[in-house]
């Protein structure tokens, strides 16, 4: 099992479908934002039901004490360069992140560096997002790149920042 | 688009033994981690083809001055079309970088870019440069700044390798 004190990551299942759009709608989920559609059930059933089919994208349901609180994706995976992306996307923000952000993270990063042999992880938040930003740094984090203009949201261009750790960082930290 | 030096223009399928040779060459500098051959060279120019995504051109220069040559190849790529910034590729074969030190490669890019802005309303465009390849000075000409390095990001010749990632605004642009 992926977990970590009392948060487990575990497979998405259809009936888990009604909580992705209500997530999937709300803002947060940067990098599902691009197209700026709304996501139906019909969509995330078969997103669902297809996510074996893609060897470079991973999704798992953030469980805390056996409720879901949010999703957990790893995407991107580069097998030569032995770097991955990751967002994690909790509700309630105020409420789930002092609550189980912390295990939450360190269970997607025992698994990324533990079981997929990663060597570097990746996060894109908004310049804004002062609160995962924090709990990324927490974690050993660093801002690496910082992207201009890169995202269109509310008639704006907003900065994305790019974080990272590499699996010699996080080894040093546990 | 048609200018004094060089012409960019749509990448034909006999444009294709030459663009698996200028790949190959540069490949320090790129994220392929193998050569190419003929097969998958074609393979990639149908997604190509079928990218809504992406322009891709031939730049095309006169050799001895009458002779039309395929000199390199350059697009805009992974285009979002919300936030309105693309990815710059460019390969031109000429020393340690994918964009030589010379007036072919600045007129080129300079064409790639005024497309960009001009044709193609872009915000921004981005381009992913590999420790080693040396093009941080041509960048600079055009205006690009640099955004950040992400660490130890590719892996070539049994190490990591850091990328920087340099970006042009589309108000810098019309500035310069």
């Amino acid at each position: 099992m992926i977990g970590h004190k009392n948060v487990a990551l575990k497979p998405i299942e259809e009936e888990h479908v009604s909580l992705l759009v209500k997530w999937g709608n709300a803002r947060g989920l940067l990098r599902n934002r691009s197209t700026k559609r709304k996501t139906c059930t019909t969509e995330q059933k078969e997103i669902v039901n297809n996510s074996g089919d893609n060897p470079d994208f991973l999704s798992f349901m953030v469980l805390h004490s056996s409720a879901p609180k949010g999703v957990c994706e790893v995407y991107d995976l580069d097998w030569i360069n032995r770097g991955c992306k990751i967002n994690l996307y909790l509700e309630d923000r105020a409420e789930s992140v002092p609550a189980c952000g912390d295990s939450a993270l360190l269970a997607i990063l025992d698994f990324i560096y533990d079981s997929l042999g990663m060597h570097k992880a990746t996060v894109d938040l908004l310049a804004d997002d002062v609160v995962m930003a924090g709990l990324y740094k927490k974690h050993g984090f660093k801002a690496e790149v910082r992207r201009r203009q890169h995202y269109f949201t509310n008639g704006q261009y907003k900065t994305v920042i790019e974080m990272s750790l590499l699996e010699e960082e996080f080894e040093a930290l546990r | 688009m048609n200018y004094s030096k060089v012409t960019l223009t749509q990448i034909e399928p006999n444009d294709l033994p030459t663009v698996k040779h200028i790949t190959n060459g540069l490949l320090p500098y790129l994220l392929t981690p193998v050569e190419f051959n003929q097969s998958s060279v074609n393979h990639q120019y149908k997604i190509y083809l079928e990218d809504i995504n992406a322009y891709y051109f031939s730049i095309r220069g006169l050799k001895d001055g009458f002779k039309l040559i395929t000199l390199g190849f350059c697009a805009l790529r992974n285009i979002n079309w919300v936030s309105r910034h693309s990815e710059v590729y460019f390969i031109m074969l000429g020393g340690k970088c994918t964009v030589p030190h010379n007036s072919n490669a600045k007129d080129a890019l300079g064409q790639l870019l005024r497309f960009a802005f001009e044709e193609v309303n872009l915000n921004k465009v981005y381009i992913n440069v590999i420790d080693g390849n040396e093009i941080r000075e041509i960048l600079g000409d055009f205006g690009f700044v640099a955004e950040g390095s992400q660490r130890e990001s590719v892996f070539k010749k049994g190490r990591f390798l850091d990328v920087t990632v340099y970006s042009l605004l589309a108000q810098e642009y019309r500035e310069k």
